[in-house]
């Protein structure tokens, strides 16, 4: 048998082709995978704009709660609290009342309630003469600019804003409103009248039947 | 024979078999109609696609595939899941009532585990105010000194509380030192420990140590199957487990591991009341690093759980374009399952 150029050139072509749709094919199965993958990983955003995670969060979350006028952003003294309510004494009912200086809390321990130790309810009613008094008048660019740095140091913490909001505020919590959407961290926001004048705080049982707010971890 | 004969030889053979190597990636990759009696016949051998044979392991690798049959049949004649979980499950609603399964410790999730005594203390109004702080200084010295001074369900609680601030900081030794003391105060009930257990498996499957933190929520499961953060890690982990090559081909523990996945999905159903917060654990599961193909059957189950058929059948579908080829046997029949659920869907309308 005589073996002929064009013969091996035939051969040749066909095996390269043969090559090429092996190599094809390989590709081809493996970007299906890819693509797979790519349309699982489509997340959607479930909660106004908010990414929001579930997680797991012993202590009550890391919050921070402001009292929002039109002219001050004043900032909710906990440490002040905590101390107070240590110094004072229970009621027969295991209520501890008492004042910080920017006004005055009703903090009821829960006695009765047997699950976990630290369940506690909080009612706080700012006193805003005594925190006009305290705390100097602020532009409204100013409290813009201190939102956005706590803003900045909420989501490096891992912590929530939480504003009480008066009447008098609602113009400057309207601007801030769009930001804090924005910036994707969770916040809450309560709305304050001179007859619901009180910002509730608490760790309680009905808390874990549904997530009312969801936290960062 | 003449060159020329030879030559056309040779271009037939090469022809037919790039049509062979087409033909047989082409037909592996069809699925059997649904109706089909032709599966698990022939013993599998050498390139059979596997959803044509019976594997001679098939004993307990059909555990899993009765098992989904049943479910997805129980699944979809019924308008309301979770009844029909209910009832499977044996799941009594009445325990239901004094628990709070989102709880994030043993104790906000059952009433009665402290005592009056220990709620009506100085210790107790620590604690609550240790929790309303924001002070991170405050909170451990507070905590600190309750671990000292008191003993029993006080101390353990401390510890256990000191252990999750530190988790939350990312100070992973220091968190395990503080679980490691936790779990050597003697209690009286093995239940209040399961946090401590629980934050464990956390922190092992953090570190890759997939098969303690497997071992760990079995023992949390055993004890609370109220806990929905267990099984919500359970299923991170089982799946996690799933994504290695040896565990997938396995098929007693690939199936086993599979049941327990869906099974935790199923119980998460039962106990979130609110099925927004069930969907968003659906959602949170799209993020899961792993076999995709398992990823894509749990998320796509969820979906069913929760009613919604258009989500199930998006997730199910995803499974439509894989290659059965090469699969274990327990993903063919995830593959299987999805695509008779997906035409059962199709002939009721959903």
């Amino acid at each position: 048998m005589k073996i002929k150029e064009s013969d091996i050139s035939f051969v040749d072509a066909i095996s390269n082709g043969l090559g090429a749709i092996i190599i094809i094919t390989l590709l081809v199965l493996f970007f299906s995978k890819y693509a797979q993958q790519a349309q699982l990983d489509d997340t959607e955003q479930t909660h106004q704009g908010i990414a929001v995670k579930i997680c797991r969060d012993i202590i009550r979350p890391w919050s921070k709660e402001y009292i929002l006028l039109s002219n001050r952003l004043i900032l909710l003294d906990k440490s002040a609290l905590g101390k107070a309510i240590l110094d004072g004494s229970e009621d027969g009912k295991g209520v501890v009342q008492g004042n910080i200086e920017e006004g005055s809390f009703i903090f009821d321990t829960y006695r009765n309630n047997s699950r976990d130790i630290n369940i506690f309810g909080l009612k706080f009613s700012p006193d805003l003469l005594a925190i006009e008094k305290k705390y100097p008048e602020l532009l409204k660019s100013d409290i813009e600019k201190t939102v956005k740095e706590l803003l900045a140091i909420a989501i490096s913490t891992h912590s929530i804003l939480f504003f009480a909001v008066y009447p008098s505020g609602m113009d400057v919590f309207a601007s801030l409103y769009p930001q804090l959407l924005k910036n994707k961290v969770p916040f809450q926001a309560i709305y304050l009248t001179t007859e619901q004048n009180f910002i509730d705080l608490q760790r309680d049982p009905s808390q874990f039947q549904k997530f009312e707010i969801e936290y960062y971890c | 024979m003449t060159d020329a004969k030879i030559e056309y030889l040779k271009f037939v053979i090469v022809l037919a078999s790039i049509l062979l190597f087409v033909g047989m990636i082409w037909c592996d990759n069809r699925h059997p109609p649904p109706s089909s009696n032709e599966t698990a016949t022939q013993p599998c051998e050498g390139l059979m696609p596997a959803w044509k044979c019976q594997s001679n392991q098939s004993k307990q690798g059909s555990n899993l595939e009765e098992w989904l049959s049943q479910r997805l049949t129980d699944l979809t004649t019924e308008v309301d899941p979770v009844a029909k979980l209910t009832q499977l499950h044996n799941y009594s609603g009445q325990n239901q009532e004094n628990t709070a399964p989102l709880g994030d410790t043993v104790f906000m999730r059952y009433p009665s585990s402290f005592s009056q005594k220990e709620l009506a203390g100085e210790t107790a109004k620590l604690f609550k105010v240790v929790t309303l702080s924001n002070d991170i200084q405050f909170k451990i010295n507070s905590l600190e000194s309750i671990a000292k001074e008191q003993t029993g369900l006080l101390r353990y609680r401390a510890l256990l509380e000191l252990a999750q601030l530190h988790l939350r900081n990312k100070e992973y030794s220091v968190a395990q030192k503080f679980l490691r003391q936790a779990l050597e105060v003697p209690l009286t009930e093995n239940k209040w420990k399961v946090d401590s257990y629980f934050l464990q498996a956390y922190l092992y499957l953090e570190e890759n140590q997939v098969e303690q933190a497997i071992t760990g929520l079995n023992k949390v499961l055993a004890e609370d199957k109220n806990y929905v953060y267990a099984y919500w890690l359970y299923i991170r982990a089982l799946h996690a487990q799933l994504s290695k090559k040896d565990v997938l081909f396995s098929e007693q523990i690939c199936g086993q591991h599979l049941k327990g996945l869906l099974e935790s999905i199923e119980y998460t159903r039962l106990l979130v009341k609110d099925k927004n917060v069930f969907l968003r654990q659906a959602e949170i599961m799209k993020e899961l690093v792993g076999n995709i193909q398992i990823k894509s059957f749990a998320v796509g189950y969820s979906y069913l759980l929760a009613g919604n058929y258009v989500g199930t059948k998006k997730y199910l579908q995803l499974l439509e374009t894989a290659t059965h080829w090469g699969n274990s046997r327990c993903i063919n029949v995830l593959l299987e399952k999805s695509q008779e659920l997906l035409a059962q869907l199709k002939q009721r309308d959903l």
